[in-house]
């Protein structure tokens, strides 16, 4: 068939002719009402019946914002970002308890953490974490495991505690909770039109699926009271002595800045390879008040709480020549502060910086996190790549195929960089060098990675794998596993 | 695939003409290489060498260009199967290069402007999202 559109993703890394681009809308975009929330949610179950009669597969994309090829499909392709209705949960639709400022709330898959964010704010609440940019939706954040550096805490997987799923284009819409935490009533759910399933394991391997277990319709989350972060980015002379303790998980030891004894809610690693291997670490503290200290925003366009990525995606268009003379300029934009405070959103904001780009993200156990920011800087090094080796830090996730799954801590190692053929050569080299040491791995789902039907076992274990495909099965009807499947999902060898 | 094309052709039309001139130096300096024989046995011995001497040819300087070509084919180190692989195709002769790239380009010409026709671009992002009030579930 045809393809009518070609649909190009934020970061300019993938390009996809597609038989059919949808952007959904909400009868009533003003108010946020469940009637209109089912009757978008039928539409979604009509144009999923469109894509099986036409035998071809169906993805929601929502910011656009992975760099793989994870939301693209050839068939139909459906635009969520006005998708954005937010509900307040009351006590009395709640099967357990909860303090008044961490009532959940439930999101429509379409609204992006910025706007989660300031829902949040008016409620005196925050979300635990998010990514360093806040562009994406919440539903495609969520399928791809995406995180923080929430050192204490996880990655959005962690936060989510109920999913709305659109399995198949007839009978009603399927509600996934743990049976270890349940969260909304029975008559609550069925309300929503939906029939509710409890399953500890089959939430588990929802929680990242990256499209394969249906169209996400909506999520609960539990947010957090509201926060403030308190902190500094200091140039950092990474010892023996620092790594050990980090790696030791010793923070104490580590001599971050401000820390005064304790442990960093966010906590970055940067190093600048070109620029004489400049290195800064970030650590924010968690604060119930705000503490007397600067404001987060910064003189010009590149604000604090960016990360690496930002920062050169505004530069990479200006300073395509000489990686070297690139490097100066990142450090100079990326410049220390110190003592800073500000709300999670104010550190981490919505980002408008657009610019071809290309980012990677490996996870290891923290044990190994200096062998692996080591092998990044050297192969950055190797290729002169405009590009910067950062390292984040984030509890594991109980997420089956989500990439923050290692003990005690996930230190993900991120290389990115403006897209060259030389970031991309550094990008590959990394992978192969990880492979090659034998260190436990896991890439990124919406970063550039290697994965195929291989790798992905070996990254994630046999174990794993199998019992994601397992859940999917019981989930989804065989007839229906090839439209909500891609060439990305087929490459893995986990489609059917 | 067809827009990387054209570089990767382009790429094998310098080689040729690299591997060509470098074998008519050597024929100029080899008097059995450069005189047609005109029994066929003498004949057929002549050509397969210059045959050889193209893929020697050929491949060494594939090896001495590596910096360029690595840019066009986004490789980092040069491989032998890699450099053996170019070095046979640049001594296939820039004329079958030169004539493949122009139906390539043709071709990319003709694919670019259907393409056009056929197909918007969309991307997602509006810029001005709706906000609405919140509402309540019970």
């Amino acid at each position: 068939m045809p393809s009518t559109s070609i649909w190009t993703n934020w970061h300019e890394t993938v390009s996809q002719p597609v038989l059919r681009f949808e952007v959904l809308s909400n009868a009533d975009e003003a108010r946020s009402t469940i009637a209109g929330y089912k009757v978008t949610n039928a539409r979604i179950q009509r144009l999923i019946g469109e894509a099986a009669e036409k035998g071809v597969s169906i993805r929601a994309v929502g910011g656009g914002w992975s760099y793989t090829r994870v939301a693209a499909t050839d068939g139909i392709m459906l635009a969520t970002e006005r998708l954005n209705y937010r509900f307040a949960l009351q006590p009395v639709d709640l099967q357990q308890p909860y303090a008044p400022g961490r009532l959940p709330v439930l999101l429509q898959c379409g609204i992006s953490i910025a706007d989660v964010n300031r829902y949040l704010a008016k409620r005196n609440q925050a979300v635990p974490t998010s990514g360093a940019s806040n562009g994406q939706t919440i539903a495609g954040a969520l399928s791809t495991g995406t995180h923080g550096g929430a050192i204490q805490f996880g990655a959005i997987p962690e936060y989510v505690v109920a999913i709305h799923l659109a399995t198949a284009p007839d009978g009603r819409t399927v509600w996934l909770e743990r049976a270890s935490h349940p969260v909304l009533r029975d008559e609550v759910i069925e309300a929503l039109g939906a029939e509710p399933r409890r399953d500890d394991a089959l939430f588990n391997a929802a929680l990242v699926s990256f499209g394969c277990f249906g169209i996400i319709l909506g999520v609960v989350i539990e947010p957090a009271g509201s926060y403030f972060l308190h902190g500094s980015r200091a140039v950092y002379k990474l010892s023996d002595a620092h790594w050990n303790a980090i790696q030791a998980l010793d923070y104490a030891a580590a001599e971050l800045p401000l820390a005064k004894g304790r442990t960093p809610y966010h906590l970055e690693l940067l190093c600048n390879v070109l620029d004489n291997d400049r290195s800064l670490v970030t650590a924010l503290y968690q604060e119930a008040q705000r503490p007397q200290a600067g404001p987060v925003k910064a003189d010009g366009s590149i604000n604090k709480g960016d990360a690496a990525l930002d920062v050169i995606g505004a530069l990479a268009g200006a300073f395509k020549g000489s990686a070297a003379a690139f490097a100066k300029v990142l450090s100079r934009a990326y410049a220390p502060y110190e003592n800073i405070a500000g709300t999670p959103p104010e550190f981490f904001s919505d980002t408008s910086t657009r610019g071809r780009s290309a980012a990677t993200a490996v996870g290891v156990p923290v044990g190994r996190a200096r062998e692996v920011f080591e092998i990044a800087c050297g192969s950055l090094r190797d290729h002169q790549a405009p590009a910067l080796v950062s390292m984040r830090f984030v509890k594991p996730t109980k997420a089956t195929l989500g990439f923050t799954m290692h003990q005690p801590v996930t230190a993900i190692t991120e290389l990115d960089g403006a897209f060259s053929t030389s970031t991309r050569a550094a990008q590959q080299t990394l992978w192969k060098r990880v492979r090659e040491a034998g260190i436990p791995h896991s890439f990124h789902w919406g970063k550039l990675n290697d994965l195929n039907a291989q790798n992905l076992r070996l990254a994630y274990g046999e174990q794993r794998v199998s019992d994601w495909i397992a859940a999917r099965r019981r989930l989804i009807r065989p007839e229906l596993r090839r439209v909500f499947s891609n060439p990305f999902a087929e490459s893995l060898g986990v489609a059917d | 695939m067809l827009n990387s094309l054209p570089a990767v052709i382009t790429l094998l039309v310098a080689l040729s003409m690299a591997t060509e001139r470098a074998v008519e130096i050597v024929k100029s300096l080899v008097p059995w290489l450069d005189l047609v024989r005109p029994e066929p046995v003498s004949e057929g011995r002549r050509r397969a060498a210059i045959q050889a001497l193209a893929v020697g040819f050929g491949v060494v300087i594939t090896y001495l260009a590596w910096p360029v070509v690595a840019q066009v084919m986004a490789a980092s180190a040069p491989k032998p199967s890699t450099v053996a692989a170019l070095g046979l195709l640049a001594s296939g002769g820039s004329a079958f290069w030169n004539s493949l790239l122009g139906i390539v380009l043709n071709l990319k010409v003709e694919k670019g402007a259907e393409a056009r026709a056929a197909v918007e671009s969309v991307a997602t992002r509006s810029a001005v999202l709706p906000n609405p009030a919140e509402g309540v579930v019970g």
